[in-house]
């Protein structure tokens, strides 16, 4: 497949994964996990695909978007670190370090979409002002849902037709120790997704069961099922024999 | 005014497609102005026909009503959708009887159906942000990264199909819910223990395995060697020594602190883990 089209698929997987479309499956489609799966097909590497999808999942793990304010763009990240990886071969990790600030420059397209989009809060008052039904319509659905097809598809096509060629000539350039230290870095870079999770889920008093999970996982090292299942029943104990903590007080959401 | 004094009912029918209507497009409007208003709008637009579709000037204030703001996470809002279907429709009952008159009663209604947007909008966003964002989306997530991780295209179509079955039906459930139960049941619902014990045990189930993902998933670990007379000595065997994996868990809880403290600043914390790994790899310190 030519540069151009591949280019081209990836701006629109992209905007597949931002679209927005039916809410269940709307934060999870955007996820590196699963956007790994049509780039993975794109780039004819699916292996290569999961697996940085995978990595890069792991930060973006509990980011919740309170109020719509994404804190950062995870669909993007994965559109750009995955082509580049299996196009230059760089690890896992080096491409999640190179992913995230990324990810975050993404934010500022979201920002745009809903700036933009006050636009279509006037059509939609001025049609109910009218009466009119089908005008109502448009301002609410249909001009914001195709004024995003570009908005995603460009930024996406422009990274993917451009950035490998500066991202392997970056690696070629920089020394030993920055790899490394990228390397490192990539390593680390998950334990922000944690704990931002741990700050969504809020309850400070419940703290000790994190370690709880912790340390059986890092003496036992049992499977991922296998820690969800015990996970599960100790949940189900808390639930029917401790009382409920306060409500407001203890919550971080505040 | 009309006397058309028939029974205004919304079918079954009509309550699910309003609501399919409101789920698919949820986010797509979204403004910093209203934020998922339009949406809301959207979904409502031929039930409002249908129940005001004899009368254009209740329709115009209909309209009103639901393209003004609202925000609330989509599945845990689907309830709202369905309570403002149940209050239009007895609005829609009541502004048709020739006895009615415009002037008294029409504010109170129509204000209130405003309120209880307004007022429960908030509580199910916390309901939904905290257990289905902040918690069970994370565990099918990481219940599929192992498979990810080995390769398996598995692991990219699995989260996507479970959590995706796993919130339409809560939503369907929900907007079934409130339709049929109205605000009363919902109010008592949310005052009621039942839903804080959940998100308590939701909340164990989720830093449980944040606890035991961090465990496999951080890895940090340092190359220090230091020369004694009787040897090489690894700082890493201590750390292992004292509890595996020390480093990555130190980390997890210095981010969580700053988080707690400073805020979520989250492109600072991703600069200063960039930066430190370089500079310790500088160092040869990892």
């Amino acid at each position: 497949m030519n540069n151009f089209i591949q280019a081209l698929l990836i701006g629109l997987v992209y905007w597949l994964g931002t679209n927005r479309l039916w809410y269940g499956t709307t934060t999870v489609i955007r996820q590196p996990l699963v956007m790994a799966v049509p780039l993975g097909l794109i780039m004819g590497d699916i292996q290569t695909a999961m697996i940085i999808g995978g990595t890069l999942q792991l930060i973006y793990l509990g980011a919740i978007a309170p109020g719509g304010n994404i804190p950062a763009d995870e669909a993007f990240a994965a559109c750009v670190a995955i082509p580049i990886a299996i196009k230059t071969g760089i690890s896992a990790e080096v491409a999640v370090s190179l992913a995230v600030p990324v990810g975050l420059l993404g934010v500022l397209l979201d920002t745009l979409r809903r700036t933009y989009a006050s636009a279509f809060v006037r059509l939609a008052d001025k049609a109910a002002e009218k009466g009119d039904g089908k005008a109502l319509r448009r301002a609410c659905f249909w001009y914001p849902f195709f004024a995003a097809i570009p908005l995603r598809v460009i930024p996406a096509f422009l990274a993917a037709y451009f950035g490998a060629d500066a991202v392997q000539a970056f690696m070629n350039w920089i020394p030993a120790w920055v790899t490394n230290g990228l390397q490192v870095a990539g390593g680390v870079l998950p334990a922000l997704g944690f704990a931002v999770t741990m700050i969504v889920i809020g309850k400070k008093s419940l703290l000790p069961y994190f370690l709880v999970g912790f340390i059986i996982m890092a003496y036992s090292g049992i499977s991922t099922i296998g820690i969800a299942i015990l996970g599960l029943c100790i949940a189900l104990l808390q639930g029917n024999f401790a009382p409920a903590t306060a409500n407001g007080g203890e919550s971080d959401d505040d | 005014m009309t006397t058309n004094v028939a029974e205004r009912k919304l079918t079954r029918k009509d309550v699910i497609k309003a609501w399919l209507r409101y789920y698919t497009v949820t986010e797509v409007g979204n403004s910093y102005e209203r934020l998922t208003a339009l949406a809301f709008g959207f979904g409502m637009a031929p039930v409002l026909e249908k129940l005001y579709g004899d009368n254009p000037e209740q329709l115009k204030e209909a309209y009103k009503r639901h393209v003004s703001f609202y925000n609330s996470e989509g599945t845990w809002g689907s309830l709202i959708v369905g309570i403002a279907m149940a209050l239009e429709e007895e609005n829609a009952n009541k502004v048709s009887k020739p006895e009615y008159d415009s002037a008294t009663d029409e504010e109170n209604a129509t204000e209130m159906i405003t309120n209880i947007k307004i007022g429960l909008m908030g509580p199910l966003a916390g309901i939904g942000d905290s257990i289905d964002m902040g918690t069970i989306r994370p565990i099918f997530l990481s219940l599929f990264i192992p498979l990810a991780a080995k390769g398996n295209i598995l692991g990219g179509i699995g989260p996507l199909v479970l959590f995706g079955v796993y919130m339409s039906f809560l939503a369907y459930f929900l907007v079934r819910q409130g339709y049929t139960l109205g605000r009363d049941s919902v109010a008592s619902v949310l005052q009621s223990g039942r839903i804080s014990k959940l998100i308590d045990s939701a909340g164990v189930l989720g830093l449980f395995m944040m606890g035991a993902l961090s465990a496999s998933y951080v890895k940090l670990t340092t190359k220090v060697v230091i020369n004694t007379s009787g040897g090489a000595f690894k700082i890493q065997d201590t750390l292992d020594g004292m509890l595996p994996k020390l480093l990555p868990l130190a980390v997890v809880f210095l981010i969580y602190y700053y988080i707690k403290k400073r805020g979520p600043k989250y492109l600072r914390i991703v600069g200063a883990i960039i930066g430190f790994s370089l500079l310790l790899s500088l160092l040869g310190i990892v």
